[in-house]
């Protein structure tokens, strides 16, 4: 009877979907299911008496394991090790995987103490959670984006009306004075002295000019900012719309002494990545990283654009355009706030919109903007986007209508 | 100092004027200049309204040529006040002002029948104002581009007989942009090659209403009355560029409808109607002007400042 309550415990322990590991605190292990082998990266065939039995890979496992605490309930990153099939085929990249555990010392009545490990893989939740954080603040991005993109929109178009107002005004008022200027021959020293006063009052008139000129530009960059429907989708070469871009900034006083280390696709097999994009938009985003990378560098440094493939969350083929600079890098309290409208840390040089329209453009385009950098190392813009078809290659990364 | 295509070719005498625009500095601005330094061979006479019962009031109790109104107003907009005037004035012509986004009002303007809407804009662009007024009193007046250029502004001027020299433009075109160091010189020149190509393929028809020529097919010999001519130049503040073909097939409403469908996103998957839109986005300024029967001519103006890349007006003249 006692017996075959013990089989069926046993059974029920074989079978747990975690690994369970029974020890004494010596290290003496009485019970090890093959589910703990499975997820310790142990063949099923090996026995298991001692810690001395676990691989080397597992140092620290022994180290949990010979921890005398009562309760630990915690995670610990392991090594993979060839047995483990599962992880290899989700991703080629992982090298250690990620286990939950808890250690539980129990103290019978006779008094010897079992010291009980229970533990499951817990990579890929870990894994989910990073990637819901990640959407999580990307909603949250976009969803203030899209409220401060209404506010702005009625507040650029109410300021339009004022700055013509004083765009005209002046425009007359310098007129007018010009009139009256020509009208002046200059010939005694009271005409002489009304001509000094009126050229002052022009260069105050050109001062205020300036100063609404100012205004209307940053007005239009709301405007361009605002700008929400109006997309136009067609199919477009990525890499040469790339090249393209870059072709026409080289010839800019400004990139001089910049270099540009542009890789393509696969120059062997003629690679070319289709999108469907707004040539005009995603030009203006490219143009726009070039010329950060360049501010950044001060135009004396090096930009690399490269490709890479990867799949989207619904499993459809992306491209990814690697925008890198050398520059300084950007501290990771900036990154967080970079594609904010209207911030910069360029000073007077933009409004810091740049980046904000870029990101909404990705967004339009049902791809994404993103940054990574590394102070005083390097900083690296990627713009994802849907492969609509990719040309040329060797190894199609998909054909899709 | 902008020239008049023939000294005061097909004017009156003088004008009359309404201005509506609940904008006092504005409304002021625009009348201002109209009256002190607008230069042409005629009068004007201009009445403001700061609201458009006002405006109603004026235009019931006298006949006007010219009604200028913004479209956001208390109480009535420019639309509904133009419509009005439509029927109280049908001989009147219409223009539309706004400092909202000029690319959100097409459809309306359309339906209302206005094809002119200018933009508030700071700088704001006088000369361009002067252009519209003479275009709407006398819309001969919108012809040629010399009209839009300074007196003896350098022009060359190209007559595409067979398909080949189209490339033969864009290379002179090419040339004459590096040497004008211009920003975006492949936007023109993106725009000039849409515009010169469907004026060479999609003008001559057949009988039957059908394209006569394949787009891309060479041609060796064109027709005399299919010729088409393109004239570009420069002056201190501007690139001027002109496509005239002698169809004068397009008419207003069908560039007011396709520029609308692509700026909506409508037109995403349509074959054709993209090329307006095209010059539109990526020039500063399109004027077109139609000779029905006779003549098309695309205007395509570009700034040496970037001061007019904003909220781009509509103009276009249809005789």
């Amino acid at each position: 009877m006692i017996d075959s309550r013990l089989q069926i415990l046993d059974t029920i322990v074989e079978t747990l979907p975690s690994g369970l590991v029974l020890f004494h605190p010596g290290g003496e292990i009485f019970k090890i299911n093959i589910r703990a082998k499975t997820l310790l990266g142990i063949p099923e065939y090996k026995d298991i008496n001692t810690f001395e039995d676990f691989p080397p890979s597992l140092e620290r496992l022994k180290e949990i394991l010979n921890n005398p605490e009562d309760v630990i309930r915690s995670e610990v990153v392991l090594p993979l090790s060839v047995y483990h099939d599962s992880h290899k085929s989700e991703d080629e990249h992982d090298s250690e995987y990620t286990i939950g555990f808890s250690l539980i010392t129990l103290t019978p009545p006779d008094g010897t103490p079992i010291r009980t490990f229970t533990f499951t893989d817990i990579t890929q939740i870990l894994k989910d959670r990073v990637t819901m954080d990640k959407i999580k603040d990307e909603l949250a991005q976009s969803k203030k984006l899209a409220s401060i993109g209404t506010m702005i929109s009625g507040v650029a178009h109410e300021l339009n009306n004022p700055l013509t107002g004083i765009s005209m005004s002046t425009d007359l008022a310098r007129r007018g004075l010009d009139k009256l200027k020509k009208s002046i021959p200059a010939e005694d020293e009271t005409q002489a002295r009304i001509i000094k006063v009126l050229d002052m009052t022009l260069a105050e008139i050109d001062k205020i000019q300036k100063a609404s000129e100012k205004a209307s530009v940053l007005v239009g960059d709301l405007l361009a900012y605002s700008r929400t429907s109006q997309i136009n989708l067609e199919p477009v070469i990525l890499n040469a719309l790339v090249d393209e871009t870059v072709q026409a900034m080289k010839s800019h006083p400004q990139f001089t002494q910049f270099a540009f280390d542009i890789r393509s696709p696969d120059s062997q097999s003629n690679k070319q990545y289709m999108v469907k994009a707004d040539r005009v938009k995603l030009e203006q985003v490219f143009y726009n990283l070039i010329k950060n990378a360049c501010d950044a560098t001060e135009g004396k440094g090096t930009l690399e654009i490269y490709y890479t493939e990867s799949k989207g969350p619904d499993g459809a083929p992306m491209v990814t355009t690697h925008v890198r600079d050398n520059g300084p890098g950007i501290d990771k309290t900036i990154l967080a706030r970079i594609f904010d409208p209207f911030f910069s840390t360029k000073g007077n040089k933009g409004v810091g919109l740049g980046l904000s329209i870029s990101y909404r453009t990705l967004e339009q385009h049902n791809g994404q903007l993103s940054v990574d950098s590394e102070p005083g190392a390097w900083t690296e813009f990627e713009v994802m986007l849907p492969v609509y078809l990719v040309l040329g290659g060797d190894d199609p990364l998909a054909v899709s209508g | 100092m902008l020239v008049m295509n023939s000294e005061g070719n097909g004017f009156k005498d003088s004008y009359d004027l309404l201005i509506v625009d609940d904008d006092d500095v504005i409304r002021e601005g625009l009348v201002g200049y109209l009256e002190n330094y607008h230069e042409a061979p005629y009068t004007l006479n201009i009445d403001a309204s700061d609201s458009p019962n006002d405006a109603r009031a004026k235009l019931a109790a006298k006949q006007y040529d010219l009604i200028i109104s913004d479209i956001n107003m208390p109480g009535e907009d420019g639309f509904s006040l133009l419509r009005h005037v439509r029927g109280v004035q049908p001989g009147a012509k219409t223009a539309l002002i706004t400092a909202y986004k000029v690319e959100d009002y097409i459809r309306n303007a359309k339906q209302t029948g206005v094809y002119n809407i200018i933009a508030k804009t700071a700088p704001f662009n006088f000369d361009e104002l002067s252009n519209v007024v003479n275009s709407l009193l006398n819309p001969q007046q919108a012809f040629g581009l010399e009209t839009y250029m300074e007196a003896n502004s350098q022009m060359q001027s190209f007559t595409i007989t067979r398909s080949d020299q189209i490339m033969e433009v864009f290379n002179a075109l090419q040339a004459f942009l590096e040497n004008c160091k211009v920003e975006n010189a492949n936007d023109l020149l993106t725009a000039v090659i849409e515009g010169v190509t469907n004026a060479v393929y999609h003008v001559a028809k057949l009988p039957d209403g059908s394209l006569k020529y394949e787009k891309g097919q060479h041609i060796e010999k064109l027709d005399e009355n299919e010729y088409v001519t393109i004239k570009f130049g420069s002056d201190s503040d501007r690139l001027g560029i002109a496509i005239i073909d002698q169809g004068g097939r397009i008419t207003a409403e069908e560039i007011l409808y396709w520029l609308d469908r692509n700026i909506s996103g409508a037109g995403l998957m349509d074959t054709h109607g993209r090329g307006v839109y095209l010059i539109h986005t990526l020039v500063d300024r399109v004027l077109v002007n139609i000779a029905p029967g006779n003549r098309t001519e695309i205007i395509m103006l570009n700034y040496f400042t970037s001061d007019f890349k904003v909220n781009k007006p509509v103009y276009i003249n249809q005789l």
